[in-house]
């Protein structure tokens, strides 16, 4: 059981995303807002709630930066196992961040990578920057320790089910 | 009936035939001492009437009310016994444990017959001691307190002063005699023949495949088998200290 | 301080740590238990060579694409320890060559397998965190939890119930085997006793680090104790404390867990050992 969660963890790092192409990428961003609106339909709170919420910096549901290295792997963990349980959780996270290609979609993907204890095992959070980003110029350098706060969320792609943090505010770290 | 009784055992280990068409019995009260050279199969015939091996051929019966389990057993001991951490009260109480069955724990009674045992060896002032502190003949002294609780009817000893100083050789002999004395059946893996012929009621020679002797002590000193070993006081007083190894694995 | 214990109750908020305390201290009293007998018949590395065994099981398992491992790994487990257990005495190989051969051959055999036939993207780190324990013990789903603490239960039950005869065949087999007790079947149950046990604590500290498990415990009790009951008592309370704070330093301080508490219990027996020596001298 773990081993397939965990190779499904590392088919979701593994996945590549576009390029740089603006255009694309805003048609993508605009089919997740629209998955994210339906979530919220059913019950969670507006987006428009869980943003002002994100950008005055409370409510901050699972703060990942409190926690040892060891707990924030575990936690990371259980959100990709039971993700139902933190859709709609604001979750504010700290690691090195990674970048990724994937030529079916034409896409980036942007992670933030946690590590266990003994750094041979990692887990990728995937996040989407809300907002006019373009990749490279305004994200940051890879590897580049950021921090960011966004609202767990997921989307369909390519007929599976992605778990991704929407994020307002990035902030790099040195 | 005899207690014991052993007809054509041929015994061996490895594949080898040690020791061939042996027959001999044992009654109630007797004091039968076996004697031999090292690889002569001894501790392999102890071993086969303890049921710990299996005869090549022939057949051990047992009467006179004697079940199995009911045999008090003194094995030469082994390097883990030695460094073991246990009480001795603990030890002695393990020689219960055929009476137990499947019961877990002990009752009253055999906690008492492992107290009694321990005052009648002498033991009972080290009941708390550990195991592996105590010097060599208390420690055998133990091993029979413990072999006395699994049988009050008959004793197998394996070389019970092996390793042993003379004091404590001595009092050795004075105790299995002692018990003897209250018609505990004793039979008796010794080098020791001075000693073995001194004690003995019977005794049974092996060497060389077959049976030397067996019979009562006064027509051992008579054959010529107990003529040649006993007929050499010098030799054999190294033999009141036992083989210098602290005796041999297979006898 | 306050804030140390502002942050455990914060950690403690979280079910999994929850989950890892519970089951690392049943395991942990578990593997103490059996540690002792273990040491005493000098078997202390058959922790190192089962647990590879089940490593090598778990590798084969996930292979044959089976849903829940634990089907193939207990059982082969079970079978190797009771033919390891079962050489004892009377084998041409003795028991710590032949605890070599099949600890490093299942190994061996065991990373080819996965290599060859890998569906995981990231082997070594698979492999790492079965032999490492990484942070298995705090990713425990409730069933698992369950599954440990009834195992747990039972393997302590066994153990009360044949501690007596568990310490006859241990003290000397000889002996309860000639006075009527069936020690080849109490062999039989310690033999499958210790594979339950090495395959959950597997969970806690890793293919590689079990040997510790088993060992720190029952030694640092030997180093101060002198009846057997003694031992076992203080060899249970060692094992569950080290455990307890191996995982509660790891989860604060970031440290691999498994790793944490071996060195928790080498503390623990560095301190005994001291006790022991100035209990000696005077």
């Amino acid at each position: 059981m773990k081993k397939r969660i965990f190779l499904m963890l590392c088919l979701i790092c593994v996945l590549a995303a576009g390029c740089s192409d603006g255009d694309t990428f805003k048609a993508e961003d605009s089919n997740i807002k629209e998955t994210e609106g339906a979530a919220s339909e059913t019950g969670n709170d507006s987006p428009e709630r869980q943003q002002s919420a994100v950008s005055a910096g409370v409510g901050v549901d699972v703060d990942l930066t409190a926690l040892s290295g060891v707990m924030v792997y575990a936690e990371v963990y259980k959100m990709m196992v039971s993700p139902d349980d933190y859709i709609g959780k604001i979750v504010k996270i700290r690691g090195p961040y990674y970048a990724a290609y994937y030529d079916v979609t034409d896409r980036y993907y942007h992670y933030v990578i946690i590590e266990d204890a003994t750094a041979c095992c990692q887990q990728g959070l995937a996040f989407v920057w809300d907002g006019d980003h373009t990749y490279p110029d305004d994200y940051p350098e890879e590897n580049k320790e950021i921090e960011v706060v966004g609202v767990f969320g997921s989307y369909e792609e390519l007929g599976n089910t992605y778990y991704y943090l929407a994020v307002n505010e990035l902030s790099i770290l040195e | 009936m005899p207690q014991l009784t052993c007809r054509n055992l041929a015994l061996g280990y490895e594949g080898k035939t040690v020791v061939a068409d042996l027959s001999f019995e044992v009654n109630t009260g007797d004091y039968l001492c076996i004697v031999g050279e090292n690889g002569s199969g001894k501790s392999t015939l102890m071993k086969t009437i303890v049921k710990l091996k299996t005869p090549i051929m022939g057949e051990i019966v047992s009467g006179d009310g004697l079940a199995r389990g009911e045999i008090g057993y003194l094995p030469q001991q082994t390097v883990v016994q030695k460094d073991f951490p246990a009480s001795v009260r603990e030890v002695v109480r393990s020689g219960c444990l055929n009476r137990c069955g499947l019961r877990p724990f002990y009752n009253k009674a055999e906690k008492q017959i492992a107290e009694d045992n321990m005052e009648k060896l002498g033991i009972a002032p080290l009941a708390r001691r550990c195991y592996r502190e105590l010097s060599g003949g208390q420690q055998q002294r133990v091993l029979l307190a413990r072999a006395l609780c699994a049988t009050r009817k008959i004793l197998l000893l394996d070389e019970p002063v092996a390793g042993l100083d003379p004091m404590a050789t001595a009092e050795m002999y004075a105790l299995i005699k002692k018990l003897n004395d209250e018609n505990v059946t004793i039979i008796m893996i010794s080098h020791d023949v001075a000693a073995s012929v001194k004690y003995a009621s019977h005794i049974l020679h092996i060497g060389g495949q077959s049976t030397l002797f067996f019979g009562t002590k006064a027509g051992y000193l008579e054959s010529d088998a107990g003529r040649i070993y006993a007929g050499l006081p010098p030799q054999k007083a190294c033999g009141l200290f036992g083989d210098p190894e602290g005796g041999d694995q297979d006898g | 301080m306050v804030e140390l214990m502002d942050k455990l109750a914060l950690y403690f908020q979280y079910p999994f740590v929850r989950y890892a305390m519970i089951v690392g201290i049943l395991i942990a009293l578990c593997s103490s238990l059996l540690g002792v007998t273990l040491v005493l018949k000098r078997f202390s590395f058959i922790g190192d060579g089962l647990s590879h065994v089940a490593f090598g099981a778990m590798a084969a398992a996930t292979v044959l694409n089976l849903t829940n491992d634990f089907l193939l790994v207990l059982p082969v487990t079970v079978i190797c320890a009771i033919l390891l257990l079962r050489t004892g005495q009377n084998t041409r190989i003795k028991g710590d060559a032949v605890i070599a051969m099949i600890s490093v051959g299942t190994l061996a055999v065991g990373y080819l397998i996965m290599n060859i036939f890998s569906t995981s993207a990231n082997i070594s780190g698979d492999v790492c965190a079965t032999l490492f324990g990484s942070t298995s013990i705090l990713t425990l789903t409730k069933t698992e939890v369950w599954l440990c603490a009834v195992m747990s239960v039972l393997v302590i039950a066994v153990f009360l119930l044949c501690y007596h005869k568990i310490f006859a065949v241990t003290f000397d087999e000889d002996f309860a085997t000639a006075t009527g007790t069936r020690a080849n079947r109490y062999n039989l149950i310690l033999s499958v006793v210790i594979a339950v046990i090495i395959v959950l604590a597997m969970n806690l500290v890793g293919s590689l680090l079990i040997s510790a498990l088993v060992i720190f415990p029952a030694l640092s009790a030997m180093r101060v104790f002198k009846s057997f009951k003694a031992v076992i008592l203080c060899s249970a309370v060692v094992s569950v404390t080290c455990a307890a704070l191996g995982i509660l330093i790891s989860i604060v301080a970031g440290t691999p867990v498994g790793s944490t508490i071996v060195a928790v219990d080498i503390a623990g027996f560095a301190i005994f050992s001291l006790i022991g020596f100035f209990m000696r001298r005077y």
